[in-house]
């Protein structure tokens, strides 16, 4: 059985202009220990797929349908009673900005400590000693507890994060967007402390981002996901190598190498749809240096065009023809008209 | 935080010696006649020069200002009462206390009750709760301080006779010592009326300061991560989400407190309650200038004392100011 | 975002509190104007009933709201009492809303030193505690309508004064102020035409805020005994009422006069907020 079990989740959010479907029908799986890393720009329903999976949306959005199952038990059931026992315990979070997730009236060491004193029932000693080792393991001097978040640097603060997340020693830990606003250096120290606690430890991890090249450096496999759907789903290696699905490949352009020499960036131009009255055809068919008449009427279904890997287009067999134009930047500039 | 206090302190003391000679020369330039009181038709007018040279108003106004001064700074000497005949610090040395005491017992009422019920109703948006809370706060404001204390005297002490209705202890006490003058349950039972009553006209401002600064934290993300966490909904709104929004409401504790002090005079006036600020009311009656200036300073002073005060538990409660 | 009048007043109208605060002022506005046909009586004439005083009668059909000591009939007094309240609520609030903005304007216009002195006098208007000074200040001058109406000003124009004064501070700085200035308009023309547009939203919510405040400290000065002896109002029927140990005896005394204030200062609170929610639309409700 996988840890985790994710079956044609659907989530809406009541706004003023309209029903918003941010999440239309996401299906995906993870195993114990593996990484997931969920790729897209922004408003593609990623952020809002990680906060169903934690049952942590806000008044207006709710699940309306699909199936989260963890360990065997759908989470779209349980109560909030039911919700609170397992948080933390089984699914921790890491987020963006640790500034503003950090409470900042409180030391850090009461911060790491609450949930050992809440969920593991340790007196506050107990749990400012387990958090002092957290903090070795993490790379934080254990002085540093009673300093206050406005007085770490930004990476300090992240690790404060990491540890946290691991202090429950939880099955699946959910990373959206971690290192973003740290600079290329701490990023990857950062990055490469929390692959490495992840194999020690065992614990699954889904790492959400829109820098697909960060996916390239830690994750197992990847999940493109574009405009409330996931558009390609397979190992990261092929992924990498043997995209399929054109937005894919566009996200592949947009990454900078050391090795070659290029001059400038190829992005994909154009904005993503409207989710409140989306398209009736495939969502990216606007953006889509391939598209033809049956993109803009059909909808794609998702098809596994090798063991492992599925992709949402309607010419699969394509592949090798648009990753070659999709390389010529050309292709990309004609769609600016 | 030494050197914060004691720029505050400073600044306060200063703020002090502008408002005395302020209320001094208000005293002096506006129209009504401070002998009128002691003057009646049957003094020559040698005897009413004489009065008024006892009280030094035959002197040129800035000569007053410099004696006036110089008395209250060196000597604590704010003059002698036309009315009472004594020195006036004699007439309001104690109830600068009795002031003081139902300050503090008013502004923590409100406050705490605000606090509490404010994030208590953000937490539970658009429920009756947070609508009725509002609704009574705001209907508390509305009411004068001195009706309030009115309505509650009636129904509270006459109706039902759980309180007394006046005073500050039973007639015929004899107090040992300052700390058995003030703790004792007659004492509070006493205090008890008075201080709700302006705790509660003033509960509007922290309750609704405490719900608007609790709506904009719920959305922080160190809240998000409390849910996340799994913690108890208790630990949520109180340790994390109202600590945080205390802070802004604490800043108004300092502009809300003069208007409280204001406030007491009228719950004084009602509830016979022997402070600076019923004194003040006798005083202006009585045209009793010495007094009603001296128990104007003090009332302001209080109001510094108080300020001072505030702005010390704001910086307590939140750790990331860092004093120049 | 700015919004002509309007646009304000038609978001104002949906909003129910708001709409029934208005009518509620409008009430009590009617009755103030036509109070001398309302009131049944002469407040201060003494009312006989079979050829006696009808000294502390409790509500009757006769005497809706009852008599106080002397005999008066206490719904006539309430009635024109409504009169004072609203003179004195609506002239101190246009006295210190004319005053705080033209102030504010100044300092944060003109900033430096101009703003420096401006600002130290309101923090030592800050420092006056409000009741006493106003007590303090009636007493000394001869106590009528007029007085009570500048002893209330003379303080309650701070608050005007500083937020208005936040609200030009950040308008100072922007574009348009900035391409009027270098199109060689003059200081005077740049504020009146346009820094005050824009201040004036502001500015009106404050009046409203003045305005119950104005109407609650009038009725405190009255109570304890300063206000105009010639005049018939709510504090005063209160002051009266406390001396006579109405709060033993006579509730109804009590309760009616404060109840008009209750419900008008009320009734200015919601238009209060209403104006607010129009305002701030950040604070709007869904």
């Amino acid at each position: 059985m996988s840890l985790l079990q994710v079956t044609d989740l659907k989530v809406e959010y009541t706004t003023s202009r309209g029903t918003l479907r941010a999440v239309d029908g996401v299906s995906f799986s993870l195993e114990r220990g593996k990484t997931l890393g969920i790729v897209g720009e922004s408003g593609c329903g990623k952020s809002t797929l990680m906060k169903s999976l934690m049952r942590l949306l806000p008044p207006q959005g709710r699940i309306v349908g699909g199936q989260v199952l963890l360990e065997g038990t759908d989470l779209t059931k349980l109560s909030e009673h039911e919700l609170r026992a397992i948080r933390w315990k089984k699914m921790a979070l890491i987020t963006q900005s640790a500034m503003n997730a950090l409470n900042p009236v409180y030391k850090i060491g009461d911060q790491l400590a609450e949930v050992l004193i809440v969920h593991g029932g340790m007196t506050r000693k107990a749990a400012w000693e387990r958090a002092a080792q957290l903090c070795q393991l993490v790379g934080i001097d254990p002085a540093r507890l009673s300093a206050y978040p406005h007085q770490l640097s930004g990476g300090m603060r992240q690790r404060v994060m990491i540890a946290m997340a691991i202090a429950l020693n939880p099955a699946l830990i959910i990373a959206d967007e971690p290192t973003t606003a740290l600079d290329v250096v701490i990023q990857h120290r950062i990055l490469t402390r929390i692959r490495e606690l992840q194999s020690q430890l065992q614990i699954a991890m889904i790492l959400v981002t829109h820098d697909i090249s960060l996916v390239a450096e830690i994750c197992d496999y990847a999940m493109v996901m574009y405009a409330g759907e996931m558009v390609e789903y397979g190992a990261v290696r092929d992924i990498f190598f043997k995209a399929y699905h054109p937005y894919t490949l566009g996200l592949l352009n947009a990454v900078p190498s050391v090795t070659q020499d290029i001059e400038s960036l190829i992005s994909i131009p154009g904005y993503p749809p409207d989710l409140i009255h989306p398209p009736a055809g495939c969502r990216f068919a606007t953006r889509c240096p391939f598209r033809t008449e049956v993109c803009e009427t059909q909808r794609p279904n998702l098809g596994e065009v090798q063991a492992g890997h599925r992709v949402g287009c309607h010419f699969p067999e394509k592949a090798e023809e648009f990753r070659r134009q999709a390389a010529d930047r050309r292709t990309w500039e004609r769609m600016s008209v | 935080m030494g050197t914060f206090i004691a720029r505050r302190l400073l600044q306060s003391l200063v703020s002090l010696f502008i408002l005395m000679t302020l209320v001094f020369f208000l005293f002096r330039l506006l129209p009504a006649d401070p002998t009128a009181v002691m003057v009646d038709a049957a003094m020559t007018p040698e005897q009413v020069e004489r009065l008024r040279a006892n009280f030094g108003l035959d002197k040129p106004l800035l000569v007053q200002y410099a004696l006036y001064l110089r008395n209250v700074i060196l000597h604590g000497d704010f003059g002698t009462s036309f009315f009472y005949r004594q020195p006036v610090f004699q007439v309001l040395g104690d109830k600068i206390l009795s002031t003081i005491i139902l300050g503090l017992a008013t502004v923590v009422i409100s406050y705490s009750l605000g606090t509490l019920i404010g994030a208590l109703a953000a937490w539970r948006r658009g429920s009756a709760f947070e609508a009725g809370s509002i609704a009574v706060s705001l209907a508390f404001r509305a009411a004068p301080d001195f009706w309030i204390g009115m309505v509650f005297v009636m129904i509270f002490a006459y109706r039902l006779g759980w309180f007394p209705h006046s005073g500050m202890r039973e007639i015929g006490y004899v107090a040992t010592s300052l700390w058995d003058k003030y703790v004792n349950l007659d004492f509070l039972r006493h205090l008890f009326l008075p201080a709700l009553v302006g705790g509660l006209a003033n509960v509007a401002t922290p309750l609704l300061l405490m719900r608007n600064a609790m709506l904009e934290v719920v959305h922080e993300e160190f809240v998000e991560l409390a849910r996340a966490k799994g913690l108890p909904p208790w630990r949520i709104i109180y340790l994390h989400a109202a600590r945080n929004a205390l802070l802004p409401v604490v800043t108004s504790l300092a502009v809300s407190v003069g208007r409280t002090i204001g406030g007491i005079v009228l719950v004084e006036v009602v509830f016979s309650w022997p402070g600076l600020g019923r004194e003040i009311v006798l005083a202006a009656t009585r045209y009793d200038f010495p007094v009603a200036q001296a128990a104007f300073v003090l009332i302001a002073a209080v109001v510094m004392l108080m300020n001072l005060l505030a702005d010390l538990l704001y910086a307590y409660l939140d750790p990331r100011i860092v004093y120049r | 975002m700015t919004l002509n009048a309007r646009e304000m007043l038609r978001l104002l109208l949906r909003d129910r509190l708001a709409v029934a605060g208005l009518l509620v002022l409008l009430g009590f506005i009617v009755l103030a104007v036509f109070a001398d046909s309302i009131a049944p009586f002469d407040p201060m004439a003494m009312q006989r009933v079979d050829g006696r005083i009808a000294r502390m009668h409790p509500p009757s059909q006769q005497f809706l709201f009852g008599t106080t000591d002397y005999g008066r009939d206490i719904f006539s007094q309430v009635v024109m009492g409504s009169r004072i309240a609203l003179q004195v609520g609506i002239l101190a609030a246009l006295v210190v809303t004319i005053a705080g903005t033209a102030i504010g304007l100044v300092a944060g216009y003109y900033g430096g030193l101009v703003d420096t002195i401006l600002m130290r006098v309101v923090d030592i208007a800050y420092g006056i505690p409000f009741i006493p000074f106003v007590i303090v200040l009636v007493a000394l001058m001869e106590p009528s309508t007029t007085n009570i109406i500048v002893a209330i000003s003379v303080l309650s124009w701070r608050s005007v004064a500083r937020i208005v004064r936040a609200q030009v501070l950040s308008l100072a700085n922007r574009p348009f102020v900035k391409a009027a200035r270098v199109a060689g308009a003059s200081d005077l023309r740049i504020m009146w035409v346009h820094i005050l547009p824009n201040i004036i939203p502001l500015a009106l919510l404050e009046m409203s805020f003045v305005t119950g405040w104005a109407i609650t400290s009038e009725a405190s000065i009255s109570f304890v005994g300063f206000g105009d002896p010639r005049s018939v109002s709510w504090g005063k029927t209160l002051h009266e009422a406390f001396l006579a140990g109405a709060v033993r005896t006579a509730p109804w005394w009590v309760a009616a006069p404060g109840l008009a204030i209750v419900l008008l200062v009320l009734a200015i609170f919601f238009i209060t907020r209403g104006l607010e929610n129009v305002i701030n639309p950040r604070l709007r409700e869904w």
